[in-house]
């Protein structure tokens, strides 16, 4: 087992995908399909690394990082979104996400930034792909 | 006996009903039948000039004056005899000047003078205020007859004049000028005071029935009775005062003058004329109206002192009496009918004096003033604050001079006033000379001396100035107090002040117009004023003369000429038309200037098909007319030429006048029609900007979402490539091609939208100031170039400082590389074998405008339609490509305030030149960071 991972998007395909992939690469994959069910999550178990999309229904992403600092401050997020929502990003690369991956982004690289966060190489910050 | 709300509020329903009336006609003038287009309305709006003086007034004047009552109405009806000559003028003037009130009259004979009209103003303004304060006196003290025996101090009665003021100026604004009219006249309020003078006539013949009648028996009843009374001495004997032909004199003329020249009635009866032919109805009716409403006069006097009032209450006996018979709803309708009286008055006198004060005295001043230049738009409510300043002043006047004068006594102070207009307009209508300075020194010394004479005695009766000016003259200088000018000694203070004002006004007015010119156009308009009632000369009335021309001969050479251009019918059928036109066609005879006229109107026809210069040419070739004709036409011209009072030299400059105004007229018409073009063109192409830029904005959003949407199904679609691929990538190679393509496919889509994206999205990202050099180094460094090709980088030495938003710049040079990289692997492929050295070369160097940047390959170029549509959106060339590369290019650069020139050559390479400017793009961007590249 490499690590635990947790996915969370409100599009349950997406979930499902890149469960499958990182399963495949030997992590414990749990996924939640809001930001709420994350932070419930989160508050149970720890986590390598958190995958969390920014534009979901509710509580967005941004927020439930914001949430999930107050009870694990040194939890470990990389965002993803299709969007362009600027100011969201800016946001929460300021509150320390690890990095920001736009959609569609290229398997390899987001494991790469997994492995990265779950060798706690903290040092990494990256913007987005440009 | 009456509670005092009842007048106020019967008064105020009053008002209503006429303003309902009002209202009705204004709807039906608007509709095009107005009622008051009416010789009755207009007759009876006329009398208007019956107020609150003549209704209580009257009965007051004959209690202590006997029959001098009389001549207020007299003169009038004297005077009507001359209305068919003298008002008939004013008011054909006053429709071809459209004139507003009688100071505009007076300004638009005198050369059109401000002066004049101020100096007319004023002297409105001053002399129409004792009038007023003499309805406010009347309606205030008759609402206290009617409510006598009330609580005394109640909170009416206390308040009485304060309410009674701030009625009329509500009726006054909301029947008169609650808008702007656009014509001088005012039909609802006209039809207002029509109803007015009706109300007030009724309810005085009621009340002098009723007291002839019912309270006595008839005339000759009460007749007897006072008869009676003075030889048993329980009154005093009949009129003190014994007849005075002075007095009477001075009555009678100033009512005549003050039945046309009061600013009200000439309001009304010039200003408001419709037709001119009511003047004619009006010569009969008013009369009349005038003898029905002084019938009582004597009988109520006489009443009143029989049933023991005191003489200087007499003011209100119409309405004691009929009260003191415990007739309190007669008392009320007596009432109204004097509310009627006084708000009539004070209603039309008001609105024309606040007409000329923002006429002639505030918008000359606002000339001067130009940050007061606002107020002209607010016209409106500068007459409301005249209306209301005027009708305060009245007040003022009346709580100042009223206790101390009986009503007759303040009213003939506004008539002596009138008076001062009437040698200025007479004059002017009557005599040539007469010119703005006459009028100026005639109305300034007669107003001056009614002023001096007879408005400050009633001041200093009033206690409001010294006595010892009335007794010892200004300075000491008996000669000059003010009762006794020049040391005249007459006991009626009226006479003095008429005939010295009168003497002052004519003279000056006389002196004036001898000693000084009148100008040109003065003249010109002395000219029409005084022979306003003559037809304008025509040409037709010298043809009614001689007609021995005979036309069968002359149409003969017109068919013959116009033969020459058209075809026989057409040439009849023209000259036919052209003898219609001129008004001919049935006769056998014609004048020489019929014939002139003919003459014209054939080049006329002429010259709608062979052009002006050459229908004249052939009409003078056509030898229409004979020497002796010709001879004769030119004494006639000569002959209207004198009717007319021109010489040929003052002709010929009028001519020349009037030939270069033209000309000016003319050139400034084009240039406002140059103007206009040009407008209209900035407009066009501002639209079109607009357009666009709305067409591109939709299109943004629609793109945005679009394209985020497929984002996210893109990121499953990888995900689940990516699962496959590890799974099964090995096992297969075609298996594993598909995953590739897959893999691939989505790269190319997420391309697609990205570039979308950034053709339409807004400016958003950062501007930022720094040197280009080291930005662009930057991002050279990120791209990767196939090894074999050879790349050329060229910075120049120094660079200015520019403004860019780097993270779209970026993507103009990754576009304009990517594109350079393209073609010269293209023309590698095309040209295997041969020996090409794929090379592309980008170089910096300063440029007036900032700095230029060019981007240049040797690949396969474009042919010229190529290169000409390349930057347009969606031109491509490329089988897979959207064909915004360049697109997005252009827009990012002219966002920037740059621009981005292509050049290139087929087979032998592209060059892309961009400029980026020195100064920020828009003034908002000034704030930009420094960058920090």
């Amino acid at each position: 087992m490499k690590g635990r991972i947790l996915l969370v998007d409100d599009n349950l395909e997406y979930l499902d995908s890149t469960k499958d992939v990182l399963e495949d690469e030997g992590y414990d994959v749990w996924t939640a399909a809001g930001g709420e069910e994350a932070i419930k999550k989160v508050k149970s178990r720890s986590f390598d690394a958190i995958l969390m999309d920014i534009k979901m229904p509710g509580m967005n992403g941004v927020e439930a990082f914001l949430e999930m600092k107050k009870h694990a401050p040194d939890v470990r997020v990389i965002m993803c979104t299709a969007y362009g929502v600027e100011s969201l990003i800016r946001r929460a690369l300021d509150e320390g996400v690890l990095a920001v991956l736009n959609k569609p982004f290229e398997m390899d690289e987001l494991l790469q930034i997994i492995e990265d966060a779950r060798l706690g190489d903290e040092t990494m910050e990256r913007g987005s792909m440009g | 006996m009456l509670n005092p709300w009842i007048p106020l509020l019967s008064l105020i329903l009053y008002m209503a009903f006429l303003f309902l009336t009002a209202l009705w006609v204004e709807r039906r003038s608007a509709a095009g039948r107005s009622p008051v287009n009416n010789a009755l309305v207009y007759s009876v709006s006329l009398a208007v000039y019956c107020t609150a003086w003549t209704y209580y007034g009257s009965v007051g004047r004959a209690a202590t004056s006997g029959l001098l009552f009389l001549p207020i109405y007299l003169g009038p009806t004297v005077c009507v005899i001359a209305w068919w000559t003298v008002l008939r003028k004013l008011v054909r003037l006053k429709t071809r000047h459209h004139i507003t009130s009688i100071a505009d009259f007076i300004s638009a004979r005198y050369n059109k003078s401000e002066r004049v009209a101020a100096l007319a103003t004023v002297i409105a303004l001053v002399g129409t205020m004792p009038y007023i304060a003499l309805q406010l006196k009347a309606v205030i003290s008759t609402f206290g007859v009617l409510t006598q025996q009330e609580e005394t101090r109640s909170w009416m009665a206390l308040h009485v004049g304060p309410v009674t003021v701030a009625l009329m100026l509500s009726f006054t604004i909301i029947l008169g000028i609650r808008r702007l009219d656009p014509t001088e006249r005012h039909p609802g309020l006209i039809m207002a005071v029509a109803v007015e003078c009706l109300v007030k006539l009724l309810a005085f013949l009621a009340a002098g029935v009723f007291v002839t009648y019912f309270m006595f028996d008839g005339f000759a009843d009460i007749f007897e009775k006072m008869a009676e009374s003075i030889a048993s001495s329980t009154i005093s004997p009949w009129p003190t005062e014994q007849f005075s032909p002075i007095s009477w004199t001075t009555y009678l003329i100033m009512a005549m003058s003050a039945i046309m020249f009061l600013p009200r009635q000439f309001h009304v009866s010039v200003v408001e004329n419709f037709d001119e032919k009511h003047i004619r109805t009006a010569m009969w009716l008013f009369p009349l109206y005038m003898i029905l409403i002084n019938i009582f006069v004597l009988p109520i006097a006489m009443a009143g002192l029989i049933k023991g009032y005191p003489a200087l209450e007499a003011d209100t006996f119409v309405l004691a009496l009929p009260m003191s018979a415990g007739q309190e709803w007669l008392s009320l309708l007596v009432f109204l009918g004097g509310g009627s009286a006084a708000t009539g008055m004070i209603m039309i006198s008001s609105i024309t004096v606040s007409t000329m004060i923002t006429n002639h005295l505030m918008l000359p001043v606002l000339g001067w003033i130009p940050s007061l230049g606002f107020l002209r738009r607010q016209l409106l409510k500068c007459r409301w604050v005249a209306v209301v300043g005027v009708i305060l002043i009245g007040y003022w006047f009346e709580r100042t001079v009223g206790e101390s004068y009986m009503l007759v006594n303040i009213g003939v102070i506004s008539f002596a006033a009138a008076l001062q207009f009437a040698p200025a307009i007479l004059g002017g209508i009557f005599w040539r000379r007469g010119n703005e300075t006459g009028a100026l020194l005639g109305m300034g010394a007669g107003f001056f001396i009614w002023f001096y004479t007879l408005l400050v005695p009633a001041f200093v009766r009033s206690g409001w100035l010294s006595d010892t000016l009335l007794r010892e003259g200004p300075f000491g200088i008996t000669l000059l107090r003010p009762e006794h000018f020049f040391g005249v000694l007459t006991t009626d203070a009226l006479n003095h002040t008429v005939c010295w004002s009168l003497f002052f006004n004519v003279g000056l007015y006389v002196f004036g117009s001898l000693c000084f010119k009148q100008s040109e156009e003065e003249r010109s308009l002395a000219e029409e004023f005084v022979g306003a009632l003559q037809t304008t000369p025509t040409l037709h009335r010298s043809t009614e003369k001689e007609s021995s021309i005979d036309l069968a001969a002359k149409k003969n050479v017109i068919e013959k000429l116009l033969g020459q251009y058209f075809s026989e019918k057409k040439a009849a059928s023209v000259t036919q038309r052209s003898l219609e036109a001129v008004g001919l066609a049935n006769k056998t005879r014609i004048s020489i200037v019929e014939l002139a006229e003919l003459r014209s109107q054939v080049e006329k026809q002429l010259a709608g098909s062979i052009g002006s210069a050459a229908a004249h040419r052939a009409q003078v070739s056509a030898e229409l007319f004979t020497p002796a004709e010709e001879r004769e036409l030119s004494e006639v011209y000569g002959e209207i030429l004198v009717g007319l009072r021109v010489t040929p030299e003052e002709l010929k400059r009028k001519i020349d006048y009037y030939q270069e105004r033209e000309m000016l007229l003319t050139r400034h018409a084009s240039e406002l029609e140059d103007k206009v073009r040009e407008r209209t063109h900035d407009l066009e192409v501002a639209q079109g900007e607009l357009i666009k830029r709305e067409k591109l904005s939709v299109l943004g959003q629609l793109t945005a979402i679009v394209s985020h949407e497929l984002r996210n199904p893109l990121g499953v679609i990888r995900s689940s490539a990516f699962f496959l691929t590890r799974r099964l990538g090995d096992s297969d190679a075609k298996i594993a091609k598909h995953l590739n393509r897959i893999e691939e496919q989505v790269g190319i889509c997420d391309s697609i939208i990205g570039e979308l994206l950034e053709y339409t999205r807004g400016k958003r990202s950062e501007v930022l100031k720094g040197d280009i050099n080291a930005w662009l180094k930057g991002v050279m460094e990120q791209m990767t170039v196939p090894r074999h090709v050879k790349l050329i980088c060229e910075a120049a030495k120094s660079s200015p400082d520019v403004y860019f938003d780097g993270e779209r710049l970026r993507r103009v040079f990754i576009n304009l590389f990517d594109n350079a990289v393209q073609a010269v692997l293209a023309r590698e492929a095309s040209e295997a074998g041969r020996d090409y050295k794929p090379r592309i070369r980008i170089a910096t160097q300063l440029d007036p405008f900032g700095v230029r940047i060019e981007v240049e390959d040797n690949g396969t170029g474009m042919d010229k339609e190529t290169a000409m549509r390349a930057f347009e959106p969606l031109f491509t060339t490329r089988p897979r490509g959207t064909g915004l590369g360049l697109a997005i290019v252009r827009k990012v650069l002219e966002e920037h305030g740059g621009s981005v020139t292509l050049d290139s050559n087929l087979n032998q390479g592209t060059t892309i030149s961009v400029i980026l400017p020195r100064i920020p793009p828009q003034a908002e961007l000034s704030t930009a960071k420094k960058a920090t590249v």
